[in-house]
């Protein structure tokens, strides 16, 4: 049993809230970053599905087997985003009051990172941002590590053409 | 791993050519390591920058209390158990059974409605009593 399953457990079982507060805080700060970079930087919508998410895996009955909980967390949130259409438009990416001290270079990458689509970006939020093993990503989206790892490749040749476009457009 | 090794391998943890051990290992020293975390913001790569990306963002202060107090409220309203059997089955088995006793009724109750209306005066009342005692007479008469 790990720490997780034990926390989820005591809460469960004992109705012991400082132990779920305790798993809540644990994985949040990544759970609401990860959300709010598929949904494009939407601070209110990531809050939202952020809490929907803990909901429903604390409150499932029976977890994937053998998945553990912060996985459980990010498969649910891909689910729910899997069709999100909330990406913002460009014009908004500044008005966003996240991102006014984001540094210059960093802009440009989220900038990129908005244009791909929320499947590539996901991909390349769970490994780069996250630093999730290979292994545990294929088992988030039930592939092989080899075809993760071509798809990896694609993905970030995608956010570097990406970066190329808006590095063009500024010229 | 030392800052030494840590230079060596930065090119390839930038290009993701590293395996998973020392991924975690180069992961690890950034976070731990301030000097090394300075020179590879300065040759960072795409891949650094998405993870600096991350740092950008701030958790809304009030999230976990949220998710704990619609967990509660969750709880106080129990979810009705999903019952194996479906009860709309019988709802409209119900209904149809009330349309048809409503018309049922609606038919066998018309005539005698019509015979409750036919109200008969007194009089009537009176000739028919005497009728009825004249037809008795001639019963007990004949027996």
């Amino acid at each position: 049993m790990n720490e997780d399953t034990f926390l989820l457990a005591r809460y469960r079982e004992q109705e012991d809230e400082s132990a779920l507060k305790f798993l809540i805080d644990r994985h949040l700060k990544k759970v609401f970053t990860f959300i709010f970079f598929l949904l494009g930087g939407d601070s209110n919508k990531a809050h939202e599905v952020t809490r929907s998410c803990f909901i429903e895996v604390v409150r499932a009955d029976s977890p994937k087997k053998g998945e553990i909980f912060f996985l459980g967390l990010l498969r649910t949130a891909l689910a729910k985003l899997r069709d999100s259409k909330t990406a913002p438009s460009p014009s908004s990416y500044y008005l966003e009051d996240s991102f006014r001290e984001t540094p210059g270079s960093l802009r440009i990458v989220r900038q990129a990172l908005f244009m791909l689509p929320i499947g590539i970006r996901a991909k390349l939020l769970l490994r780069d941002q996250l630093h999730l093993l290979y292994e545990d990503i294929s088992l988030i989206y039930g592939i092989s590590k080899q075809a993760l790892k071509s798809q990896m490749r694609q993905a970030r040749s995608q956010l570097r053409e990406k970066l190329q476009e808006i590095l063009d457009r500024s010229r | 791993m030392d800052c030494r090794d840590l230079e060596k391998c930065l090119p390839s943890f930038f290009e993701d050519l590293l395996d998973e051990n020392g991924y975690q290992e180069v992961h690890k020293h950034l976070e731990a390591c301030e000097r090394c975390k300075e020179y590879a913001d300065n040759t960072g790569s795409l891949s650094y920058q998405l993870s600096k990306l991350g740092e950008t963002v701030s958790v809304p202060e009030d999230l976990t209390v949220s998710i704990l107090s619609r967990l509660k409220q969750e709880e106080e309203i129990p979810e009705t158990p999903k019952s194996k059997n479906p009860v709309w089955p019988w709802i409209i088995f119900l209904i149809l059974g009330l349309v048809g006793v409503f018309f049922g009724i609606g038919r066998l109750k018309t005539p005698i409605v019509l015979e409750q209306e036919e109200e008969i005066s007194e009089e009537e009342a009176r000739k028919l009593l005497e009728k009825l005692n004249v037809i008795a007479e001639h019963l007990e008469k004949n027996e």
